[in-house]
C-alpha cells in the first residue's frame, strides 16, 4: 500500500490576498473569535497590499500562512503526549484535542509564527450556533488547534476549503507521491519555494514563483 | 452530523476512513485503503440536490450585491438555519471556468445572523440620526407610511412622493431589475429618483460605438486572445476578484498586462507594465497614444475608412455632418426595429422597456469626398477620403478624421509627460503595443470619477477607431463586462406609464432646497429608499442629510441591514435577507439568468421587498395591484418571444438554475464592426452630444464632439481649493466590503477592523503622521477621521480609502462627507476621485 504525501501549492503569480481562503477555512472549521488558522500576508511594505521598494520602484507578492504539515514536523517531536502526530498515510500533521493537555510546546517549537492557536478561554462565536461544516470537530477551552487540511472534508472525498474557496486557482492540493498527480507535475514545471527552508522542517506547503 | 466519530476526538485515522459513504467509496475505487488524493486534488462541489451530511440540506442561491459578480452559492441548510455558503458550479459552463467564490460570498452567514438584522418595523422617536426607535406592527407601519403619503399628496402633488435605490440586489422582483416598484409608484405617480453613479464612462462609449447596455467588453474569458490586455484604472483584484483569474489564465497563454493605475494594486503588481498615471489624465494619455500612432502612419485606415465617422464631414458653421440634404439630396425613408432596452440600463425610463418595435427611419446620408475629389453620399462614394477640405457654399467642412488629427497632435508625447507623468518613451510604447493587436483595453471606473471623466472614456473608444482593434477575438474596448440579460420584459401585469420623467439623484439637492425642478415648482417631501444606502454611498453626506432628508416629511427606508440611511429614516421596515427569498437575477457579468431558490424562511419579522410592495399598494388603495405571485410576475419579466426563441423561459430557468442567454460563447461585442449608431459606424466625431441625464443643464456642445483633456474639477495641482488642500483623496471598493451591506460582517471585520486611510510615508512624514496614527482627513465638506496605515504604493500626493464604512465605524466623520456633489454637465455622474483634501493627526477620542 503506497503511502501519500499531501501537499498544498500556493502560486504567487495568482495569490491576490483576497483572503478568500482565510474566511473560507474561518467559516468551514467554526473558528472561534479571533482565531485564524488561515492568513495572508503580503511580503514587502509592513500591511496588505504595501510593496517594496519606493513610489514607482515596486514589488509585492503575498504568501499565505497555515500549518505547513511538515515532513519533519518540530511540534510532533517536542508533544509530551503524543497529541500532535503525523498521520502516516496522507502526511498531514494532525492535533487530537482530547489528547492535548495545552502545554504549548509545539507552538513554541513551531517555527511558523501564527498558525497554532490556544484557547485560553472557552470559545466565543460571532454566532450562536456552529456555522461552516457541521461535521467539524467541536473546539475546546485549553487546547492547541490549527489547520487540518480540512481532515473532515478529506473524508469526503473534498480538498480543502480554502483550495475549493480560491477563485484565483491559486492553490493546488494533492498528493505529491503520485508523480502524475497535478501538484507533482506543477512542481516539476515551476520553480518553487518553501518558508524558513533552512529550518529543516521540510513544509509540504509550497509557493509557486 | 455522522456518528462515525466522536466530536470530541477529532478524527481518529480509523474513524476518518469509515466516517462518510463518500470515503468509504473513494477507499474501495483506490482498492488501496487510502484516499485517492489524485483525483482529489480539485475535487470541489456538490451535484445538485446532493446533501453534504445527515439533516443537511443544500440549496441553490446567488449572491448579488453589485460586485458584478453574481456567482452561484450552495447554500447549506441544517435544523431551519443557513450554516454556510459556498461555491456552486454553473450548469452552463461544465468546464468550471466561471465557477468562483469570494470572502464576501464565504461570508454571507453572518449577513443574515448578524446583530445588524433589522427585526421588526420601527418608528423614528429621537431626532433623525440618533438611533432612537420604537417597535411597532406592520400594521403600523404602513399605516402610517400609506396616510402621510396621502396627506403629502394632496398637499403637494402627487409628484411629491418618490422613491430611489441603490445595488443592493440585482434581482428582478425584489431588486434593481424589479419591475414592480415602478407598477407600484407609477400607480401612484411618485417620482423616481435614479442614482446617479458609474455614468461618465458609459457616456464616453456609447455616444461613439451605440448602446448595448451600460458596461460591455469581451468576456474576461477572451482576455487570453489578446496579445496585450490593457486595464485602464479598473481595480480587478478588489472589486472585481472574479474576473482576476481570466487575467491570470491570459497571462498564462502570453497575454501581456498593461495596468494604467496610479495606486500600485495588486493587479498592478503583476503587470509586465504597470503605468503609474497621474490621476485624472487618462485622456491625455490614450490622446497622446494616438498621436503616436497617427505621426507613425501607423493607423487602420481601411477601419477608419470603411467602419468610422472618419471621412464624414463636418461644417465649421454648425459642427454638424454635411449632410446629402444640404446637397439638395432627398432623404430616403427605411423601415427599422428599434432594440429592445434591458430594465437595468440607463436607458430604462420607468415603464417602457422591452419592447422591440419597427419604426420609420429617415436616412439623410453625410457626404464624403471620394477619390476623385468630388463630394458624394456615403452610400455612394467608392473610396471616401479620411482627410480633405471641402468647401460648402463658403462653408469650409473638414474630414472628422482632419478635425480628430488637429485634436490629437496638441497631445505629443514630450508635452504630454509633463500632464501624465509619463515618460514620453513609456507613451510611445504603450502606442506601439497597442498597435501591434489584439489588444482588449479593460476600463474601469477610476478615470470615471473625475468630472472629465466622459472624455477619458471616450478618447480611450476612439483610440479602438484608430487601430480597428474591435470586435473580434482579443480584440476590443470596453468597461468590464456587465449588462442586464436582452430580452427581457418590463411590462408586467398593471405596469402603467411613469407621469413624472425621472429625476437624478445628483439634481435632488437642488429641489428639496428650492421645491423647483427646471423652473417649475416641484415639491419632494417623502422619499422611499430600498437596496440602497445613499447616505454612505452618495456624494457629499453633508448635504444630502440636511438638503435632502432635512427637508423630507418622511423618508422611509426597507433594508435587512442597519446601514446610515436607515439611521436617519423617519420608519424603517425590515426587509428580508436574498436566501429567504426565492428571485431571479438577469443581471450578470456571466451573461447567465440565474435563479436563487429561498433556502430559509424570512427572519424576525422581515418581508421580502415584493411582499411590502403589496402592502403599500394596499394601503394607498390598490390592494389588487399586485395580485399575482413572484413566479407568476419573473415569468412574465423572462417569458418573452425572443427569450423563448433561444429556449430560455422562466421554468427552464428554474430548473438549469443557470441559463446562457447570449447566443454565441464567448460574448464578444460589436462582431463585424456593425455599431448601434445612427451611421452603423464608430462615429469618434459625435455630431449631436446629448447628456446622460437631463437635468435642464447646459453645456459646451464644442467640447463634446470630440475626445478632449482637460482638468477635472478639483484634483489636480493649481486647483481652486489648491492653496488650501494638496492631497487628492481616492478610493477603493475593498474586497472587504465591496459595498455596504459587507461593512458590519464580523468575520470580515476582524481582518479589516477598522477604517483606514492608506498614505505614502512621504506625505505622512511631512504632516508629522506616524504609521498607526488616527488622522483626521479634512476639506470645506467635512471630516473623516481613520488609522493612517503607510503604503508606499500610493502615488505621492494622493491618498486611497477604503470605502463603505458606516459613520458608527469612524472616530468622526465618514468618507463621503469628504466629496464633491460638482458634476460635469455631460455625464451627471458622482464624481468620487475629483476631490481634494489635507490631513492632521487626530488626538480627539
Amino acid at each position: 500500500m503506497a503511502e501519500s504525501k499531501l501537499v498544498m501549492l500556493v502560486d504567487t503569480q495568482r495569490c491576490i490576498a483576497c483572503n478568500s481562503c482565510a474566511v473560507a477555512c474561518k467559516v468551514e472549521n467554526n473558528l472561534p473569535r479571533d482565531v485564524w488558522w488561515n492568513r495572508v500576508m503580503t511580503v514587502g511594505g509592513p500591511h496588505l497590499d504595501a510593496p517594496s521598494g519606493t513610489y514607482p520602484d515596486l514589488e509585492m507578492y503575498n504568501v499565505t500562512v497555515a500549518c505547513q504539515h511538515c515532513e519533519n514536523p518540530a511540534c510532533v517531536k517536542v508533544c509530551p503526549v503524543g497529541a500532535t502526530y503525523k498521520d502516516p498515510e496522507t502526511g498531514v500533521v494532525r492535533q487530537d484535542y482530547d489528547k492535548c493537555i495545552g502545554c504549548r510546546m509545539c507552538m513554541s517549537a513551531c517555527p511558523y509564527n501564527g498558525v497554532r492557536s490556544f484557547n485560553w478561554e472557552e470559545p466565543a462565536y460571532h454566532l450562536d450556533f456552529p456555522v461552516g461544516d457541521q461535521d467539524v470537530a467541536p473546539h475546546q477551552k485549553h487546547v492547541v488547534e490549527k489547520c487540518t487540511f480540512c481532515w473532515h472534508r478529506l473524508a469526503k472525498g473534498l480538498a480543502p476549503a480554502c483550495v475549493e474557496a480560491c477563485s484565483a486557482r491559486a492553490r493546488i492540493f494533492g498528493d505529491a507521491s503520485d508523480p502524475t498527480s497535478a501538484v507533482s507535475q506543477k512542481l516539476k514545471e515551476r520553480s518553487s519555494m518553501r518558508l524558513l527552508e533552512d529550518r529543516d522542517t521540510e513544509p509540504s506547503v509550497y509557493f509557486l514563483r | 452530523m455522522t456518528e462515525a466519530y466522536s466530536p470530541a476526538r477529532g478524527l481518529t485515522r480509523r474513524n476518518f476512513l469509515k466516517s462518510t459513504g463518500v470515503a468509504a467509496a473513494a477507499v474501495a475505487a483506490s482498492g488501496a485503503g487510502a484516499l485517492t488524493v489524485g483525483e482529489l486534488a480539485q475535487a470541489e462541489t456538490y451535484e445538485p440536490g446532493q446533501t453534504e451530511g445527515a439533516g443537511e440540506e443544500i440549496f441553490h442561491g446567488v449572491c448579488r450585491g453589485n460586485c458584478s459578480g453574481t456567482c452561484k452559492l450552495n447554500l447549506h441548510v441544517v435544523d431551519g438555519k443557513l450554516v454556510k455558503t459556498s461555491k456552486r458550479s454553473f450548469n452552463s459552463f461544465p468546464d468550471g471556468s466561471v465557477d468562483r467564490i469570494c470572502l464576501r460570498g464565504l461570508s454571507q452567514v453572518y449577513n443574515v445572523y448578524g446583530p445588524n438584522r433589522i427585526q421588526y418595523p420601527m418608528r423614528r422617536v429621537g431626532e433623525r440620526g440618533s438611533g432612537e426607535w420604537e417597535r411597532i406592527t406592520w400594521e403600523e407601519a404602513i399605516k402610517e407610511i400609506t396616510d402621510e403619503w396621502k396627506r403629502i399628496q394632496k398637499e403637494y402633488g402627487e409628484q411629491a412622493i418618490a422613491y430611489t435605490r441603490g445595488s443592493g440586489n440585482l434581482g428582478c422582483i425584489s431588486g434593481v431589475a424589479s419591475p414592480m416598484y415602478n407598477v407600484f409608484f407609477n400607480k401612484i405617480n411618485a417620482s423616481m429618483i435614479k442614482i446617479a453613479r458609474d455614468q461618465a464612462n458609459t457616456r464616453g462609449i456609447n455616444r461613439v460605438v451605440g448602446n448595448l447596455g451600460d458596461w460591455v467588453l469581451n468576456d474576461p474569458s477572451d482576455f487570453k486572445n489578446a496579445k496585450t490586455l490593457f486595464v485602464w484604472g479598473a481595480n480587478i483584484t478588489d472589486a472585481q476578484i472574479h474576473d482576476w483569474h481570466f487575467v491570470a489564465d491570459a497571462q498564462d497563454a502570453g497575454t501581456k498586462l498593461v495596468v494604467i493605475d496610479p495606486i500600485m494594486t495588486q493587479l498592478a503588481a503583476r503587470a509586465d507594465l504597470w503605468v503609474p498615471v497621474r490621476p485624472a489624465t487618462d485622456a491625455a494619455l490614450a490622446l497622446s497614444m494616438m498621436h503616436v500612432m497617427v505621426t507613425e502612419d501607423a493607423v487602420n485606415k481601411p477601419f477608419l475608412r470603411d467602419s468610422t465617422c472618419a471621412p464624414f464631414l463636418v461644417r465649421s458653421d454648425t459642427g454638424k455632418f454635411l449632410r446629402m440634404s444640404d446637397l439638395g439630396v432627398e432623404p430616403e425613408v427605411i423601415e427599422v426595429e428599434t432594440g429592445a432596452v434591458s430594465a437595468a440600463s440607463s436607458e430604462n425610463k420607468g415603464a417602457q422597456v422591452g419592447k422591440a418595435k419597427t419604426t420609420q427611419k429617415i436616412v439623410d446620408h453625410p457626404a464624403v469626398l471620394d477619390a476623385d475629389g468630388t463630394v458624394k453620399s456615403l452610400a455612394e462614394a467608392a473610396d471616401p477620403q479620411l482627410n480633405g477640405t471641402y468647401d460648402f457654399n463658403g462653408v469650409a467642412c473638414r474630414t472628422a478624421y482632419d478635425l480628430l488629427v488637429e485634436d490629437i497632435m496638441e497631445y505629443a508625447p514630450e508635452k504630454a509627460q509633463n500632464i501624465c507623468d509619463v515618460p514620453a518613451e513609456t507613451i510611445v510604447e504603450l502606442a506601439h503595443m497597442a498597435l501591434d493587436g489584439p489588444c482588449t483595453h479593460r476600463l474601469g471606473w477610476g478615470s470615471n470619477s473625475y468630472t472629465n471623466g466622459v472624455h477619458a472614456a471616450h478618447a480611450n473608444i476612439t483610440m479602438a477607431a484608430l487601430t480597428g482593434q474591435i470586435g473580434y477575438p482579443g480584440a476590443g474596448t470596453g468597461v468590464g463586462d456587465f449588462k442586464a440579460c436582452w430580452g427581457i420584459n418590463a411590462v408586467v401585469k398593471g405596469m402603467t406609464a411613469a407621469k413624472y420623467p425621472m429625476i437624478s439623484a445628483l439634481a435632488l439637492p437642488e429641489i428639496m432646497r428650492t421645491d423647483k425642478w427646471k423652473g417649475e415648482d416641484y415639491p419632494i417631501r417623502s422619499l422611499y429608499v430600498y437596496a440602497g444606502n445613499p447616505v454612505s454611498n452618495q456624494v457629499n453626506t453633508n448635504e444630502y442629510i440636511n438638503d435632502v432628508i432635512g427637508n423630507m416629511d418622511l423618508y422611509v427606508v426597507a433594508d435587512y441591514t442597519f446601514t446610515d440611511t436607515v439611521k436617519y429614516a423617519d420608519i424603517v421596515l425590515p426587509a428580508s435577507h436574498w436566501f429567504e427569498q426565492q428571485e431571479l437575477v438577469p443581471i450578470s457579468a456571466t451573461q447567465c439568468f440565474l435563479h436563487s431558490e429561498k433556502a430559509i424562511d424570512p427572519l424576525y419579522e422581515s418581508k421580502s421587498d415584493f411582499e411590502i410592495l403589496k402592502l403599500l399598494a394596499a394601503g394607498m388603495g390598490y390592494p389588487d395591484l399586485i395580485d399575482l405571485t413572484e413566479d407568476e410576475y419573473m415569468s412574465q419579466v423572462v417569458d418573452t418571444p425572443a427569450l423563448g426563441a433561444l429556449g430560455i423561459t422562466y421554468d427552464a430557468i428554474k430548473e438549469n438554475e443557470d441559463m446562457y442567454w447570449y447566443p454565441e460563447k464567448p460574448w464578444i461585442p460589436w462582431k463585424n464592426a456593425e455599431f448601434r449608431t445612427e451611421s452603423g459606424r464608430m462615429e469618434f466625431y459625435v455630431e449631436n452630444p446629448t447628456v446622460q441625464f437631463d437635468v435642464g443643464q447646459e453645456f459646451d456642445e464644442d467640447r463634446e464632439h470630440l475626445p478632449r483633456y482637460f482638468n477635472p474639477t478639483e484634483a489636480y495641482e493649481g486647483s481652486p481649493t489648491w492653496d488650501k488642500y494638496k492631497l487628492i483623496l481616492l478610493s477603493e471598493r475593498p474586497r472587504f466590503r465591496v459595498h455596504s451591506m459587507w461593512s458590519d460582517n464580523a468575520y470580515l471585520r476582524e481582518l479589516d477592523p477598522e477604517p483606514t486611510i492608506k498614505m505614502n510615508p512621504a506625505d505622512a512624514e511631512a504632516r508629522g503622521i506616524a504609521d498607526g496614527d488616527y488622522v483626521e482627513v479634512y476639506n470645506d465638506r467635512g471630516h473623516c477621521v481613520a488609522r493612517a496605515v503607510f503604503n508606499d504604493g500610493i502615488r505621492p500626493g494622493c491618498m486611497v480609502y477604503p470605502k463603505s464604512w458606516q459613520q458608527h465605524q469612524h472616530k468622526a466623520g465618514c468618507w463621503s462627507e469628504l466629496l464633491t456633489s460638482e458634476y460635469d454637465p455631460v455625464g451627471v455622474n458622482e464624481s468620487y476621485f475629483d476631490n481634494l483634501v489635507e490631513v492632521r493627526v487626530w488626538n480627539e477620542e
